[in-house]
């Protein structure tokens, strides 16, 4: 299919709106340049609408009206999509064709509206006039498939359907399958083939029959065998669905498990939690001990000597002085005492009782007695003094030796019991994060699951070993069958349509290996030339994060990195790569499927820059090789995605045109229409161009030169 | 959808048919073909197996009759 024009009328705020395609095989894209709420995506729903009805409108668009929000309640609205297009059919014979879908609508209060049945005309144009086509929509699905609308219709924010992780693997994989299997026709050659084969059964029946008793009994064997295979194939099939169910469930529980995982493995934790608590208590021990013995340290005279050393030793130096001059110890007192009991003095003058002398004497050694009391705790402190000082020069060590020693063990317990406690924190935090129960759960789900898978194997296993005896068992079946044949005589008629059918079912069947295998192969490696060319990769950059993509045997499109390493496509890739990714397999499928239909992208630039951009634009609007297919592309495009892929533009698009909205006045665009409600205009203008239609504000940043007239289309 | 890519590979497919008349092979992928494009002409199963039928018949009663001739 090839679009030549649309014609929209009243259809949201597109009322009046004409568009040309470019059929250009040199120039095959068509670009719409149209700001953000200027009409692009209703252009988009329109051309849905116009091809499916309102079962091509994305869910949440059903429901809202197809009119214009500006128009009254109770007011009828005649909307209508007209497009025409040629289309080559599957004898390969070309014709124009000629498609409206029109409704009228009668909008009521806020969204609510009554809707009148559809119209669908599809006109076929002959020289003669126009035909018209019946069962329109049965012709127009087969034309360009409904369910491969996405492949047609790409709404730039929503690329990255055939590889997001928002739906399930199978969901996707589906998706994948299904697409590759509606473009390669595989679907059609499938219900062909078992189509043929009934017929091929049904004409070897009618032979053997015809052969008479043995060849109707050697027919009924075969046709049991057949019907064994068939079940074994169809029970095969049913397990190995199963089996990719299992598959994706073990890989979400695998995710949930490694991750919980790792945050620390439970066991090791409480054992990590257990060398902690004992270091902790060991480390504090060893800090209250240091405590401890710093307290008996200040205690100790060593502690005296350290802090007055200075004042002990003047002291000490003063008492031997004392002791040197003999004034200490003092020995006066006994002597006076000796010579009053004797009643005579030292000088041998008599002391009697009573007399003055004595008298003297008595007050001598009375005097002598307050100043012994001091001397003799003088001498005390002397004797003392010089044994202290001896043990100290005794000491080992000394009172500042230890305490800094005492201080190196008191610092190190001290910090290494933060430190135990800081890692204790650790683990008792991490442990509260982990969910044991859901780890022990995993686990044995896990561990069950993978028994089920064991076992679903060994039956797949066993399906298919038997599918092989029987192969063998029925081609023993029909050597006998064609051997009791050759023995009586069969019409040739009938064996001959037995025999053609078997020819259309043999080349059936090898067409569907064919492009089974080949063909999907394919798909993948021209996907893969596509995106590492948009992205600018290459296996052998070692800096670069891509080193191809693939679909694999189960239809997942996957990312390689290296090491062998896939990378997750919702996680691991950027908006860019996902949407070349998208882009890479729509066109490496629709080019090796040498499917003509137009691919119709809204916004696929968004997230998009640099040179990702430009080589995604010449990608994706490269004119096909000469002896390849030629294609259309239509890129619905703001001004910014524009910027900087002018050139290319220049070169590969055949028609441009410019939608804008009334509503940007004044804030956007530079004239008034006056209209009296919100509305969008098409104008020719190219993306270098502007008129008093479609000029904004900003227009000189982009270098847009402006044209003073009104471009109508 | 354009059946291009079935055609040819089909066409390659034929070649490992025996030619039981001239221009065989050729004629079992045109009728291949037909068949095919029966899925998009709104019949059901069994009127889609009938004309299945009749096609791979046509055809089989075409040759048999051409090696008649022959």
């Amino acid at each position: 299919m090839r679009l030549l024009r649309a014609k929209i009328e009243n259809f949201k705020l597109l009322e009046n709106v004409a568009i040309i395609f470019s059929t250009s095989q040199q120039q095959p894209l068509t670009v719409i340049r149209a700001e953000n709420g200027s009409g692009k995506t209703s252009l988009l729903y329109a051309l849905l609408w116009a091809f499916y009805g309102m079962a091509g409108l994305p869910e949440e668009a059903k429901e809202l009206r197809l009119t214009s929000s500006a128009t009254p309640s109770g007011r009828p609205v005649l909307i209508s999509v007209m497009i025409e297009f040629d289309h080559l059919d599957d004898s390969g014979e070309a014709a124009r064709y000629r498609l409206i879908r029109s409704v009228t609508e009668i909008p009521g209060d806020a969204d609510k509206v009554d809707r009148q049945q559809e119209r669908l005309r599809l006109l076929r144009i002959v020289k003669a006039g126009e035909e018209e086509v019946h069962s329109a929509d049965s012709v127009i699905g087969k034309m360009i498939p409904p369910r491969l609308r996405d492949i047609f219709f790409t709404n730039g924010d929503d690329v990255q359907r055939f590889i997001s992780g928002r739906v399930s693997t199978q969901q996707r994989q589906s998706q994948v399958h299904l697409t590759i299997k509606a473009l390669l026709g595989l679907e059609t050659l499938r219900i062909g083939m078992d189509d043929i084969d009934s017929v091929y059964r049904r004409l070897r029946s009618e032979a053997a029959k015809a052969g008479g008793a043995d060849t109707s009994s050697l027919e009924e064997e075969l046709k049991q065998t057949d019907e064994e295979i068939t079940k074994l194939a169809s029970q095969a099939e049913k397990l190995t669905v199963a089996l990719n169910a299992m598959s994706e469930q073990k890989a979400k529980w695998d995710k949930e498990l490694n991750a919980l995982k790792g945050i620390g493995d439970l066991e090791e934790l409480n054992a990590q939690i257990e060398r902690l608590g004992k270091d902790q208590e060991r480390y504090e021990s060893a800090r209250s001990r240091s405590l401890q013995r710093m307290r008996l340290l200040i205690k100790d005279e060593a502690f005296s000597w350290s802090v007055m050393e200075w004042q002990l030793k003047a002291s000490l130096a003063r008492l031997s002085e004392l002791s040197d001059r003999r004034i200490i110890p003092g020995t006066s007192i006994e002597v006076l005492n000796d010579r009053l009991d004797l009643e005579e003095c030292i000088c041998e003058e008599p002391l009697p009782r009573g007399s003055e002398r004595r008298a003297i004497v008595e007050a001598l050694r009375d005097q002598q007695s307050a100043i012994s009391e001091s001397r003799q705790r003088l001498t005390s402190l002397f004797h003392t003094s010089k044994q202290a000082k001896a043990v100290d020069e005794a000491r080992e060590s000394t009172f500042d030796d230890q305490r800094t020693d005492l201080l190196v063990e008191f610092t190190q317990a001290r910090d290494a019991l933060a430190e135990v406690g800081r890692l204790l924190s650790i683990a008792i935090e991490k442990r509260g994060l982990i969910d044991d129960t859901r780890v022990r759960e995993l686990t044995e789900r896990l561990s069950a699951l993978d028994a089920k898978v064991a076992n679903t194997n060994t039956k797949l296993g066993e399906a298919k070993a038997k599918r092989e005896i029987l192969a063998e068992k029925r081609e023993g079946q029909l050597f006998n069958l064609r051997n009791a044949e050759k023995a009586v005589k069969i019409s040739g008629g009938l064996a001959m349509r037995r025999d053609v059918a078997q020819d259309l079912l043999d080349l059936v069947k090898g067409t569907l290996q064919v492009l089974e295998g080949d063909y999907v192969q394919r798909v993948s490696t021209r996907m893969n030339d596509l995106f590492m060319e948009v992205v600018g990769s290459h296996p052998d950059f070692e800096a670069g994060v891509f080193t191809g993509v693939h679909i694999d045997e189960s239809y997942n499109i996957v990312v390689d990195t290296h090491g062998g390493r896939r990378l997750d496509t919702d996680f691991e890739l950027n908006g860019a790569s996902q949407r070349a990714l998208t882009l890479a397999f729509i066109w490496a499928l629709m080019e090796v499927s040498a499917t003509m239909a137009p691919r119709i992208i809204d916004t696929p630039l968004g997230m998009v820059a640099g040179g990702v951009k430009s080589r995604m634009v010449d990608v994706i609007t490269r004119p096909s090789a000469s002896d390849a297919l030629d294609f259309q592309v239509v890129l619905f495009l703001t001004r910014s995605e524009i910027r900087d892929v002018e050139e290319l533009l220049d070169a590969r698009a055949g028609l441009v045109s410019t939608l804008s909205c009334s509503k940007d006045y004044p804030t956007d665009l530079k004239f008034s229409w006056e209209t009296d409600h919100p509305l969008v205009r098409p104008c020719t203008c190219n993306h270098r161009q502007s008129c008093r239609i479609c000029a904004r504000q900003y227009d000189e940043r982009h270098g847009i030169t402006f044209r003073d007239e009104e471009a109508f289309v | 959808m354009s059946n291009k890519r079935i055609v040819e590979v089909a066409g390659q497919q034929a070649q490992l048919l025996d030619e039981r008349t001239p221009g065989y092979r050729g004629d079992v992928v045109r009728a291949v073909i037909d068949i095919l494009q029966l899925q998009g002409a709104g019949h059901s199963e069994k009127g889609r197996r009938e004309r299945t039928g009749n096609v791979i018949e046509a055809l089989a009663d075409r040759v048999a009759a051409k090696k008649r001739q022959d």
